[in-house]
């Protein structure tokens, strides 16, 4: 079935456009790329619906492309978050669907776990920071755009907040020793904290109090400098630990 | 190994777009389908490598097609040109060749490509088809060949590029840009080709 690999073939080059700052120079590349994204979300939504309609199980790859191309064509206009629905849906049914599958290998289903709360944290900070950065790292460095989750986009990070903390804490319990997920689960207890700012927070689905999230946030990262120290990639890992600590010491002030 | 690609975009496109199999890996083939175009003595000279190359069996049917292009109206038809060039020009038996002479468009040529191997006794009657026609259109053209019922497993491309023009090869094609557009609007045909129904996506 070639819709998935046409539909993943242009996905594939606005991936690379996305980050190619000479081909992006050129007019004819630009004049043609919007159309690459719109034709490779058009041939995932073919591929996942076909797939659906033959056996009524999409596979987890399917819409974990789907999820990319969504994703990527955000970037190419510009707009991160502007499909944000489409995209932690097509990554929560991939998610769903591995795990369904007996046949889905360990690295398919961490994988899984790995887009979903990427994309969750990307779009929490850039919503945090008032679209200053997608680098949950950076946030160390705006403080006074953090004061800004009690401005107008608020709402929107209380929803997805909870969501990423529920999915964050499963994968731990699923791959408790990997340095990635950690690092995804440390920053979901400091967004979590980070919503109870003015006591309001995202109530009924989040039970604690901010300290109770802090404390958390804490404890994780006393808990997981190890992992941290020992991962492939320890110097970012490092920093992002330095991240949740500077935020939760940042938000007691 | 570097690669010959000056960007990760250019690879992914030429991934994408240029599906021709390596010669050195295309098998002996009983039935070929030459799809007609404008550069005649260029792909018959491809033919003729081939030929000698062994790839084109001596009892193979080569199947010529092609009227006029809507860019040649009026002209002389396609498979005409090149049977001559074919014969007179390269020295290839004429006991190999049969024209196809009502082809204006890719989809036609293997539309009435595909009645003629009818008549010769269906594609069960051949063990494997080359389809030579140009670089980068040979996605289009295997789409193309899957919906109207080639046998997927039997077919082989071999693509040709006419470096005297536009030279729209796999190894060189963002060097102009004339052949940038081309093949940038070869890309986005496709996808709207495909999600309108007019090429296969099974």
């Amino acid at each position: 079935m070639l819709y998935n690999s046409i539909g993943e073939s242009y996905s594939k080059i606005v991936h690379y456009y996305n980050d190619d700052p000479e081909i992006q120079m050129k007019d004819i590349f630009q004049k043609n790329i919007a159309e690459y994204s719109s034709l490779a979300v058009a041939y995932l939504v073919k591929a996942v619906g076909c797939e659906e309609g033959i056996n009524g199980f999409a596979r987890s790859t399917t819409y974990r492309n789907l999820g990319c191309a969504y994703e990527r064509k955000d970037k190419q206009e510009g707009n991160l978050g502007g499909n944000k629905d489409n995209i932690i849906l097509s990554y929560q049914k991939a998610l769903a669907r591995a795990l369904d599958d007996s046949a889905a290998s360990t690295v398919t289903i961490k994988n899984a776990y790995h887009t979903l709360l990427s994309y969750y944290c990307k779009f929490i900070t850039h919503t945090i920071s008032g679209g200053k950065t997608e680098q949950f790292t950076d946030l160390k460095d705006l403080h006074l755009s953090i004061n800004k989750t009690k401005d107008a986009k608020r709402k929107v990070v209380i929803i997805e907040i909870p969501e990423m903390y529920d999915y964050a804490k499963l994968a731990m319990q699923d791959f408790s020793g990997s340095q990635s997920i950690a690092q995804f689960y440390g920053a979901a207890c400091c967004f979590a904290a980070m919503s109870k700012w003015d006591g309001v927070g995202p109530d009924s689905q989040l039970n604690g109090g901010q300290q109770f999230y802090i404390d958390e946030a804490k404890q994780f990262c006393k808990k997981y400098n190890l992992i941290f120290e020992l991962g492939s990639n320890a110097n970012t890992a490092k920093e992002f630990n330095d991240t949740i600590d500077t935020l939760c010491n940042y938000i007691v002030k | 190994m570097d690669s010959i690609y000056p960007s990760k975009t250019i690879e992914a496109i030429t991934n994408f777009l240029f599906i021709e199999d390596e010669i050195g890996s295309i098998e002996p083939s009983d039935l070929i389908l030459v799809l007609g175009n404008d550069m005649i003595d260029g792909t018959m000279g491809e033919v003729k490598k081939l030929y000698s190359m062994d790839k084109i069996e001596p009892d193979a049917k080569v199947i010529l097609s092609g009227a006029t292009g809507s860019l040649n109206a009026g002209k002389e038809n396609e498979c005409d040109r090149l049977y001559r060039s074919g014969v007179t020009k390269f020295g290839l038996p004429e006991h190999l060749f049969i024209l196809e002479n009502k082809a204006t468009n890719a989809y036609q040529n293997f539309l009435f490509s595909r009645q003629i191997v009818e008549s010769l006794g269906g594609f069960e009657q051949f063990n494997k088809i080359l389809c030579i026609g140009k670089a980068f259109m040979l996605r289009r053209a295997s789409m193309y060949a899957a919906k109207l019922g080639y046998p997927v497993e039997k077919m082989q491309y071999y693509g040709t590029v006419d470096r005297e023009g536009r030279n729209i090869g796999k190894d060189c094609w963002w060097e102009s840009q004339t052949a940038i557009e081309r093949v940038l609007a070869e890309i986005k045909r496709i996808g709207e080709y495909g999600l309108s129904g007019d090429l296969s996506i099974w």
